[in-house]
């Protein structure tokens, strides 16, 4: 009985072969995301601009946008991602149960829909921040989708049929999964959340046919298991030694060291080099964990085919903070003092904005992105160091000091939310959270029936620490990352929480917690357009062509972190890890659901 | 008022007219709902083996009423999930009390606290530190001995601070305060890894290392440690119910003052160390 399955799935995956006909599924992807009427992956490109070569909608016209058309997702809780589109089917999915919708655009009717069973009960308690889920990946004629339950599922892209599925942890050690998955040649790469329960990240890239393993490089531990060779991997240029996953630990602490890795990934084709930011480290007492805790709070540089790291940069190390390193980092080719590099730019949780040579792994530039951030004063180019100011450190005065006005607050200057990059003016445009907070070690917690004095992490606006009497808690911001520098800034009421896309058209979209699509001029950030969707925008803004036509979709679907007071029927202020007071009138603005909205021009 | 807003006060005015329901004794077929960890001895496991399963026991009997339990692994999200979350099948909550919260705990309103216990050191007879007797006796061994001792604690839990104020960071064999694994609850430290002697000691909260220190083959030591500047080491335990249900929190607290001879029993039966007088219990307090 077993093979006959088995028979059928190996059946299909050849079919799905022959569709694709390519050496590497990628071909195809490449193929896919260069004509810009597709949005074929998350960043729609490999390099994770998130941006279109589209043109329709410009910056005349952008004011005439009009709802095209929407979609009930009919699940509550935060919708983070957004839709890919391959050719005439769009593809949605949602957060638990992690449902995916593939959906005709000729007459918007579903044309499967895949509905997972997952243990919610084994799942759902070890999800910290509500049970997001970041998207979908096309590759080799499959869908891919990355359930929380850790599943990864291939699906033919034109059945909703089961291909094959893995599983990428273990729940019952903490491991659960929001990201989405990339494919890369014939690979298809995820990463792994659970830093909460100590869980020992790691990113695997499994063979598109089969799901086996292709490899799996740690975060932590010995350099065999991290994919690290002590003299061949760099960082700030230098040779990263023997055992630094170990050493940099005491004892066994690398074993529940952390460094998840779930954020978003992206790819050079000319380097074969993937990369990725890894998250906390595990250990939630700093002082238990003396060391620099590598290569937790890191970015990553590793060969597509092998794993191996060619070079890391440790941004945090030894965090006190919860600046996980995850964020996306964008490939661009700029001019830095008169020479074209090859760059690397991140927006770090820690609010500095690394740009970063992504050959070699040398650091050029790291500046703050939010002035108010003030944990470290500097980044020293020398070292890569992050030189910490000790009135901001959550431990340095013991841990029954009350740390007050931390900025960034523990959600970061910027979170998950992934930037943009336009070439046409060479600016990032940025999501940002303009949130301080204060360390107040007093609350009595109780987990798994032992008490302790735990921390609150109290959120406010930036404004009170920078004492200019402002309220807002997000900016959208325009960066110019060979210089370090923001070049205009909105402010928002909330946290901008969505995903940037930038376009030809000189128009920049983003979404807020309100639940706003907005449309800005590229060069001045003026606003051009706005409507206001069903619930508050948590995804990432997209654009694709139908018929010739340009659409640009969102989900909204308020919750995440920023929105889990309003998603998980949170109350207290510190509830959420400190995020529900500081957003708590956000349910004067907007409700819970899910809906894809579409927009395009009047015909 | 928001329509948010205005819609949780019409469940909650809804939910407190049905308590006002149940606290009429011609009412009295709704079953006591607990909210509880199925796999947590000393506390509660789905078998009813722990002494919070005796106490509600005590207290439907007491109130009349069939004891009803909802299960959920007692980690990040418990009350959320159980408490604070509104029923599928009746008009209400999935259930009304928790058997065991810190008093002054945030997520629940709190009634009285019912017992006051401290954080412990359990150890095996006969071996390494059968001189100790107190935190103070373990600081001050020498530190021949000191640099030996494997010392399992819970990453989150005051054990670890003290450790390491007292220069034993090198003892510290870390363990997560919440396992992933809803079949994992804290008292293995000591009922695997203390009895297989992977550690020479460990520290844990009262109840589970007063509970865990009377089973297995090795006989074991527990020495209840005291609080000291800046490290608290004891916690009172009150039981938690949803806020904006006074009465109902007020029965629950005439029960506690009722029964406080019965659960001072229970406490015992379970091994449980007992800080100052808040159960003045058995002795005829």
């Amino acid at each position: 009985m077993k093979r006959s399955v088995r028979s059928i799935v190996l059946a299909v995956a050849a079919s799905a072969v022959l569709v694709s006909g390519s050496a590497f599924s990628n071909d195809e992807v490449i193929r896919m995301s260069k004509n810009a009427a597709n949005w074929a992956m998350w960043g729609g490109d490999y390099a994770g601009t998130r941006y279109s070569e589209l043109k329709e909608i410009n910056k005349e016209n952008a004011g005439k946008l009009q709802v095209a058309w929407s979609f009930s997702t009919g699940v509550l809780r935060g919708h983070e991602g957004g839709p890919l589109v391959i050719g005439d089917v769009l593809y949605i999915h949602t957060p638990f149960p992690n449902k995916v919708f593939a959906i005709d655009q000729s007459d918007q009717t579903i044309i499967w829909e895949y509905v997972p069973t997952q243990n919610g009960e084994e799942t759902i308690p070890v999800m910290c921040c509500d049970t997001v889920n970041r998207g979908l990946a096309y590759g080799d004629g499959k869908i891919f989708l990355q359930q929380a339950d850790t599943n990864l599922v291939a699906l033919d892209a034109k059945t909703g049929q089961v291909v094959w599925k893995v599983k990428n942890g273990d729940p019952k050690k903490g491991a659960t999964n929001t990201n989405a998955p990339i494919v890369v040649k014939d690979k298809v790469l995820t990463g792994i959340s659970g830093g909460e329960f100590g869980v020992r990240g790691y990113i695997t890239a499994y063979n598109i046919k089969d799901g086996s393993v292709a490899w799996r490089g740690y975060s932590t531990g010995p350099d065999n298991e991290m994919l690290i060779d002590p003299v061949k991997t760099t960082m700030m240029g230098k040779p990263v030694g023997s055992s630094t996953g170990i050493n940099s630990w005491k004892g066994d602490e690398w074993k529940i060291g952390g460094g998840t890795t779930w954020g978003w990934y992206t790819y050079d084709p000319d380097l074969n080099l993937l990369y990725y930011g890894s998250g906390n480290p595990g250990t939630w007492n700093p002082s238990a964990r003396p060391g620099d805790n590598r290569w937790s709070m890191t970015l990553w540089a590793r060969d597509l085919d092998t794993g191996m790291a060619k070079w890391i940069y440790q941004m945090t190390p030894h965090d006190e903070w919860d600046y996980d390193g995850v964020n996306e980092s964008i490939l661009v080719d700029q001019e830095i003092r008169g020479k074209m590099r090859k760059l690397l730019v991140h927006f770090d949780r820690n609010g500095f904005a690394y740009t970063m040579d992504r050959v070699t792994g040398e650091l050029l530039i790291a500046e703050k992105f939010d002035p108010a951030v003030n944990w470290a004063t500097h980044v020293d180019m020398k070292s890569g160091r992050p030189q910490v100011d000790p009135k901001y450190s959550t431990h340095a005065g013991g841990e029954d000091e009350n740390t007050q006005n931390i900025c960034p607050a523990a959600l970061g200057s910027k979170d998950q939310q992934p930037a943009a990059f336009s070439p046409k003016t060479g600016l990032f445009y940025v999501p940002t959270n303009h949130v301080c907070m204060d360390y107040e070690p007093y609350e009595v917690e109780y987990k798994a029936g032992q008490p302790y004095v735990g921390a609150t992490l109290s959120m406010f606006p930036a404004g009170k620490v920078l004492k200019n009497g402002s309220h807002h808690l997000g900016n959208f911001i325009a960066f110019d990352a060979t210089k370090g520098e923001i070049v205009w800034s909105i402010p928002e009421p909330f946290s901008v929480w969505s995903g940037v896309l930038a376009t030809a058209g000189d128009v920049v979209f983003y979404g807020t917690l309100e639940g706003y699509l907005k449309a800005v001029d590229s060069k001045t950030g003026e606003l051009l357009y706005k409507f206001k969707t069903p619930s508050g925008i948590i995804g990432n803004v997209n654009t694709w062509s139908y018929n010739g036509k340009q659409y640009v979709g969102v989900l909204s679907g308020i919750g995440g972190w920023a929105g889990i007071g309003m998603a998980a029927g949170l109350e207290g202020d510190s509830e959420g890890l400190g995020a529900v007071g500081a957003y708590k009138s956000l349910s004067q603005h907007t409700q819970l659901g899910g809906v894809l909205t579409v927009f395009a021009l009047p015909n | 008022m928001s329509p948010h807003n205005f819609y949780k006060t019409g469940r909650l005015l809804l939910c407190c007219l049905l308590l006002g329901l149940f606290a009429n004794e011609s009412f009295g077929k709704q079953p006591l709902r607990i909210c509880a960890d199925p796999n947590n001895l000393p506390f509660s496991n789905r078998q009813k083996e722990g002494f919070e399963n005796k106490i509600a026991a005590l207290f439907a009997e007491a109130l009349d009423r069939d004891l009803e339990y909802i299960w959920f692994p007692q980690r990040m999200g418990f009350i959320r999930n159980t408490l604070k979350a509104p029923a599928e099948n009746h008009n209400g909550f999935k259930c009304d009390l928790v058997m065991g919260v810190p008093a002054g705990f945030e997520l629940t309103a709190t009634t009285r606290p019912y017992y006051h216990s401290s954080y412990a050191l359990v150890f095996e007879k006969g071996q390494r530190l059968d001189d100790v007797r107190s935190a103070f006796d373990l600081m001050m061994l020498p530190a021949s001995r000191r640099d030996e001792l494997r010392i399992g604690v819970f990453d989150r839990t005051p054990a670890v601070k003290w450790l390491l104020n007292h220069g034993l960071i090198d003892q510290i064999v870390s363990y997560q305060t919440m396992s992933g694994d809803p079949n994992r609850y804290p008292g293995e430290i000591i009922e695997k890894d203390l009895q297989e002697g992977r550690l020479d000691a460990a520290i844990t909260w009262g109840p589970i290392a007063g509970y865990f220190s009377q089973q297995g083959d090795r006989e074991l030591v527990m020495v209840p440690l005291k609080s000291e500047a800046g490290i608290r080491f004891d916690f009172k335990i009150a039981m938690g119910v949803r806020y904006g249900e006074p009465e109902w929190r007020e029965q629950i607290d005439r029960l506690l003052i009722e029964k406080e001879a019965e659960i001072h029993e229970i406490l015992l039966e379970y091994n449980i160390p007992l800080v100052g007088s808040v159960v003045r219990g058995a002795e005829g307090g």
